[in-house]
């Protein structure tokens, strides 16, 4: 009897370990980085004039992140966007389908619907959306809501906000004829729309920044003949000058706190770079000695300051830690590496690149600090890498021929690459604006 | 074996007991013939003495007293020798009794001496039958552990043969599933992430449920995890071993990107 009693408790023993403590477990430690396929169906409703759709697939489209694929002739026939169907998409592949409806109401507005369904994760047989908002906007408003809405899918996907509502500045000079250039400080949509001038100057106009609360630029003019650093508000236009100093005054770059701006000064020696108190106008000098030292870039702690320096000999970029000024070295890869800048997490940095090897030829780059690994994104007269704020994506300019350069952006990834729109004339020096506060894009019930 | 074992303690007491009987009997056999030379010695020497002495010096009358002292005296002696003498044969008889017991001991202690070495023989005898049966016991216990021990090593190296070809599929299957959602997880922002699904399968692959076991914290995240098992259905399963099989019917996954 207890030999029985025994052996049972063994065998439970037993059964039980195999059940419950041998489950198997396996781990997957790598995935792929390739886009996400999604499919941004046209809103119901959707007039031409008005289409959202467009430019919410060109948005998801540039960041890399996604691939849209197109509605076949063969798709099932929407009855409502409240629904989709699942067994189809999965046969396509798609992971995420964006349904959605206009609407326009007695008054003139715009009533926007967006449903984002997640085809795998849909257990149950009707699709049920991971999101679903309603908009009521000015017809003014379409274009902006259509980059809202990107935003808010590319979050909901990717756990990451998104840069479409941000904006990017650069430096348009045009040549009216022979005798005369003109310089304009142009704002626009980080996709080159809207865009629209800031100042406009007959004399050079450089190196326009962001403040952190995307509301001031700085940047360099040459308008009293001389070089001078000025502050404009966006909204008011209204400037304030920082710096007028004999000889250089170049490269403002805002503290990640807005209440400094590193800037270079030459005085009369060799270019260096200093802190400017915008509150009291206090100058503190950062670097010294008779190279060239340049192009301030601030860490997201204000901690840290990335250079650009011919110390060695050939411009290398630097890292000054600010309480102590101890300064090192991060590029040792190529003979040419300036403009450099942090991205998101700044782990890595983005500058533009000259390999001992490339022939004269010029590459944004980025490199993780850390490794010193350095990746070419794009190659091919380009110049003045700027980062989005999420880290995602990089403005260029590029040289198509003298006096004639045009933006391009591509992922921090280097897959995709796009051209701006070209504007007649030479693009220089763009620069992308932090995250920016929205319109305010209610959601309405 | 075991009989061997109990012995020494049967025979060491019994030669003692024996040595001890022995050397009793010596001792007192010594004993008696050492007192019987010395009484029989010393009166003699007394005697001779006093003869000496009172020969010298005597007159008549003092001479007839003396003889008659010395008759008296030599009655006492008399007297008094016989009743030595009487008390020497006492001893003597004493004595003899004295061996007679000694001899009748030692007879009897021989005899119990053999009884003990005929009652020792049949214990012997009687261990001997008992050890006999008890290697004959032994042997047969052995006999029967040896067979079912061969039986377990032959059960256990089943089952660790069965146990082997179990682990070769199962790793191999693992390897097959992880292969195919591999492609179908697209990280799109995984640093530091990480997310524990419980995964069931119907017998052919199929993935029947996904449910987030621990989840990374980031909805978006486990989100693409979850969309890759699913996208990756069927899973390969080892439909030709059930036991692995069974094995695939619920399982973990983590999905952690390593940078």
């Amino acid at each position: 009897m207890l030999k029985i009693i025994r052996n049972t408790v063994i065998f439970l023993l037993i059964f039980y370990s195999q059940s419950v403590w041998a489950i198997l477990h396996l781990k997957l430690t790598q995935g792929v980085n390739s886009a996400v396929p999604i499919t941004v169906m046209p809103f119901s409703g959707e007039a031409a004039d008005m289409a959202l759709t467009p430019v919410i697939i060109a948005d998801l489209q540039n960041s890399g992140r996604f691939i849209n694929h197109a509605v076949s002739a063969a798709a099932p026939q929407q009855t409502s966007d409240a629904s989709i169907n699942l067994a189809y998409w999965k046969n396509q592949q798609v992971n995420y389908v964006v349904t959605g409806s206009e609407q326009m109401t007695p008054d003139h507005q715009l009533q926007v619907r967006l449903q984002i369904f997640d085809v795998y994760n849909n257990a149950s047989a009707s699709a049920s959306p991971i999101l679903q908002q309603q908009f009521t906007i000015n017809t003014s408003q379409v274009r902006a809501l259509a980059h809202h809405l990107s935003d808010v899918i590319f979050q909901k996907i990717t756990g990451v906000p998104g840069v479409f509502s941000t904006k990017i500045a650069y430096v348009l000079t045009t040549h009216p004829d022979a005798q005369n250039s003109i310089y304009q400080l142009m704002i626009a949509d980080y996709d080159g729309a809207n865009a629209a001038p800031l100042l406009i100057s007959k004399q050079p106009i450089m190196s326009p920044t962001w403040s952190p609360d995307g509301k001031n630029i700085a940047y360099v003019s040459f308008e009293s003949g001389l070089p001078a650093i000025y502050i404009s508000n966006i909204d008011s236009g209204k400037r304030r000058l920082i710096t007028n100093f004999s000889g250089m005054n170049s490269a403002p770059a805002f503290s990640p706190n807005g209440k400094n701006l590193a800037i270079v000064l030459s005085r009369g020696l060799e270019p260096n770079i200093y802190n400017v108190n915008l509150s009291t106008g206090g100058l503190r000098q950062l670097t010294s000695g008779a190279a060239i030292n340049t192009e301030p870039a601030w860490s997201s702690d204000g901690q840290q300051l990335l250079f650009m320096s011919t110390r060695s000999g050939n411009p290398q970029i630097y890292l000054m830690t600010l309480a102590n000024k101890a300064v090192r070295r991060i590029s040792y890869s190529g003979n040419y590496n300036t403009d450099a800048s942090f991205l998101a997490d700044d782990k890595s940095i983005v500058f533009l690149h000259r390999g001992d090897d490339t022939n004269g030829q010029f590459s944004i780059a980025t490199q993780n600090i850390a490794s010193g690994d350095v990746t070419l994104l794009v190659q091919d007269n380009v110049q003045s890498p700027s980062a989005a704020p999420n880290g995602s994506m990089i403005i260029y300019t590029r040289m198509l021929a003298p006096g004639k350069s045009q933006l391009g952006m591509v992922s921090s990834d280097g897959r995709v690459q796009i051209q701006l729109p070209s504007d007649d004339g030479a693009v220089q020096a763009p620069a992308w604006s932090p995250y920016l506060a929205e319109e305010n894009f209610n959601e309405t019930a | 074996m075991q009989s061997t074992h109990r012995q020494p303690h049967y025979t060491l007491p019994f030669i003692f007991a024996v040595a001890l009987h022995i050397a009793i009997v010596v001792f007192v056999l010594y004993a008696f013939n050492f007192h019987t030379d010395i009484t029989i010695t010393s009166p003699a020497q007394d005697i001779s003495k006093v003869d000496v002495v009172q020969a010298v010096s005597v007159n008549q009358q003092a001479v007839e007293q003396e003889i008659a002292k010395i008759q008296h005296e030599k009655r006492n002696q008399q007297l008094a020798r016989e009743k030595q003498q009487q008390q020497l044969l006492a001893q003597q008889r004493s004595l003899k009794e004295q061996r007679a017991r000694a001899t009748k001991t030692l007879a009897a202690l021989k005899s119990e001496r053999e009884l003990q070495q005929q009652s020792t023989e049949k214990l012997k005898q009687q261990r001997l039958l008992l050890a006999r049966q008890q290697a004959e016991q032994e042997l047969q216990r052995k006999l029967a552990q040896m067979q079912q021990q061969q039986q377990q090593q032959q059960q256990q190296q089943q089952k660790a043969d069965a146990d082997k070809r179990l682990a070769t599929v199962v790793s191999q299957y693992k390897q097959l599933i992880l292969n195919k959602i591999y492609p179908n997880w697209l990280v799109t922002n995984g640093q530091n992430l990480s997310t524990e699904l419980l995964i069931e399968l119907s017998t052919t692959g199929v993935v029947q449920k996904v449910s987030i076991e621990k989840s990374s914290g980031q909805a978006a995240f486990d989100r693409s995890a979850v969309a890759a098992v699913y996208k990756s259905s069927p899973l390969p399963v080892p439909s030709h071993d059930a036991s692995a099989l069974a094995l695939f019917k619920t399982f973990k996954l983590t999905l952690q990107p390593q940078s």
